[in-house]
């Protein structure tokens, strides 16, 4: 005969703490419940202050794991300054020495000064403007880019658009941004439209999309570092600092293509989103459109306080 | 026609040049296709107060928008580096800076 | 029947002479190269002797190690390769690959200096090595380095 087990003092204990553990459970489920109910306004609202904060330093943390020696600053330079990119380095560093987008970069700061069709220059358009560091900014209900407000000024003054695919249009926004190199990113947030945004493009850089079912995230946050096709994938924190830049791949390019070899290969973030979309098997949305600068606006807050690094080398 | 610049870069030992030329340095490799023939730079020059100082021959497997860089060890503030090219279409270029 | 035999036989015949002929130096490049043909001999010759020959007058060359070649380990790109060279006491000197249809890349001439610097961006069709040869007192020295092209870029 198999004797009755005798339950032990401490078992016993532990039935009772596990009963009262559950009770208690069930009463913050429920109040959570009623909390959820009572201020169903706020579990809805776009994200405090606090909130994005919480955000930046998760990522940064996350980053500071995956990457320990790196300093903030330096994940402006891209893919460059992960540790993965050791075996390019060398060619980057050469590269460095005689920066491709120098001389191209110098003759559109020289645009600047040009007249337009009415006779004002685009530097005046821009005088009393914020700085490159506080781009993308909301304003009278519209984001501004250097990008849009490059076209703003040209369209006021007489001149046609350029188009998001002219290269005119980035190397005009890297002569603007250069001199401001090394200056910290200062998005301001305090706006709650702009927070609102906030959660469009952080919504849109973690979900998953296209043919692959990848998301942003899953490239250049979970797979930072890695290899994809020899490339080496950049952290998202710094994303955008060194936009536009000068993509040695479009250079490159364009020069097999026989036609327009004369491609100077600066690119802007919103050409590369539209390649990452591509590689990903997702369709690709406009430059400028509205989920592409929500996404714009996410990547620069998440990297505020790091230095801007524009014009950029990209592989 | 295609803008060039020279740069001018003090070194611990001396200066270092470097030319620039927004050429296209066509190769001709595509122009059966309809691409454009071939047209690249073929002789560049650097000179120091005048006299030559180094020559370069370049064919078509130098990149387009050439960077072509070089080293001046004698050259003194106030001296003048002038940088000089040609290509096979028979275009012309050159740029000139003085050693600060 | 018979003659299909003999087609067979002709045709292959034909084949072969064919495949002997064009394995005959020069003869392909002379119909894979329909496109353009540098005027200068040096650039247009598939021989590195016939280059070094042209500019340095002999074609023997050692391995020298004071050339110091700085080129990366790996380039993603065919089209901009850059390279930077320091050969002392240089009175000429020879950039060459190994995998271009024609090796000559860019020569120096005229050098002033004690010491020959060149920096510069080629083209290089697909995993090679950047040769420089310089010429000091009469001998030809030579280095190389190795450059992976990671290409994998379409329409590279
Ligand atoms: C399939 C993987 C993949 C996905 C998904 C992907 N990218 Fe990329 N992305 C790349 C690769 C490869 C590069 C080029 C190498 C590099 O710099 O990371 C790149 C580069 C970038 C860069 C340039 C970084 C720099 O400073 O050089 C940005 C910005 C970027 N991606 C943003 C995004 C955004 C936003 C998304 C989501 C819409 C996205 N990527 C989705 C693979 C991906």
């Amino acid at each position: 005969m198999i004797p009755r087990r005798r339950q032990s003092p401490t078992q016993s204990a532990a039935l009772t703490w596990n009963l009262t553990g559950l009770i208690s459970k069930a009463i913050a489920f429920v109040s959570l419940v009623l909390a959820e109910w009572v201020f169903s306004a706020n579990v809805y609202a776009v994200s405090s202050m606090q909130e994005i904060e919480q955000d930046q330093i998760e990522f940064r943390q996350f980053f500071q794991s995956r990457f320990p020696d790196l300093d903030l600053e330096d994940y402006r330079q891209g893919a460059s300054a992960l540790p993965q990119f050791s075996r390019q380095r060398s060619g980057h560093q050469i590269l460095l020495s005689m920066p491709p987008y120098e001389t191209v970069v110098k003759d559109a700061q020289l645009l600047w000064k040009q007249p337009m069709a009415s006779g004002a220059t685009l530097s005046e358009c821009f005088s009393g403007k914020p700085p490159p560091t506080a781009y993308p900014f909301l304003f009278q209900g519209e984001i501004h880019t250097i990008e849009s407000d490059i076209n703003n000024c040209l369209v006021q003054n007489g001149n046609p658009v350029l188009s998001s695919e002219d290269e005119k249009l980035a190397t005009l926004v890297a002569a603007y941004k250069s001199p401001f190199r090394g200056q910290p990113i200062d998005i301001d947030i305090r706006d709650e439209n702009v927070r609102a945004l906030y959660d469009e493009g952080k919504q849109y850089f973690w979900a998953k999309r296209g043919q692959m079912n990848l998301s942003c995230a899953n490239c250049h946050v979970h797979n930072a570092g890695n290899q994809l096709r020899g490339d080496v994938l950049s952290s998202a924190l710094g994303h955008g600092a060194g936009y536009p830049a000068f993509s040695i791949r479009q250079f490159s390019l364009s020069e097999t293509e026989g036609q327009s070899n004369q491609a100077s290969g600066m690119q802007t973030l919103h050409q590369r989103y539209q390649q990452c979309n591509v590689i990903a098997g997702a369709a690709p949305l406009p430059s400028q459109s509205a989920t592409y600068l929500a996404l714009e606006l996410y990547q620069a807050i998440m990297n505020a306080g790091l230095p801007i690094d524009a014009p950029g080398l990209r592989q | 026609m295609y803008p060039t610049r020279l740069k001018i870069l003090p070194r611990d030992t001396g200066i270092e040049a470097h030319c620039e030329v927004l050429h296209p340095m066509y190769s001709g490799k595509h122009s059966e296709e309809g691409g454009p023939s071939a047209n690249y730079i073929t002789q560049l020059v650097f000179r120091l107060n005048g006299s030559i100082h180094a020559e370069f021959f370049l064919g078509k497997f130098v990149s387009k928008h050439p960077v072509i860089g070089t080293f001046f060890e004698n050259a003194t503030s106030g001296d003048q580096i002038e940088v000089s090219w040609q290509d096979i279409s028979g275009n012309q270029g050159q740029a000139s800076g003085t050693v600060e | 029947m018979l003659n299909k035999r003999r087609f067979l036989q002709k045709s292959t015949r034909w084949f072969a002479l064919g495949t002997l002929v064009s394995l005959l130096p020069g003869v392909r490049t002379a119909f894979a190269s329909r496109n353009f043909v540098d005027p200068r001999p040096e650039f247009a010759s598939i021989d590195t002797k016939l280059i070094l020959e042209f500019y340095f007058g002999q074609t023997e060359a050692a391995d020298d190690a004071t050339i110091q070649i700085n080129a990366p380990l790996v380039s993603g790109s065919t089209q901009l390769v850059p390279f930077s060279i320091i050969a002392p006491g240089a009175e000429k000197l020879v950039v060459t690959s190994t995998v271009n249809p024609q090796p000559l890349i860019l020569a120096m001439d005229q050098i002033r200096e004690t010491t020959a610097v060149v920096k510069a961006r080629a083209r290089m069709q697909q995993t090679g090595d950047i040769v420089c040869y310089v010429l000091r007192n009469g001998q030809i020295g030579r280095a190389s380095r190795r450059i992976m092209i990671s290409g994998h870029w379409e329409n590279n």
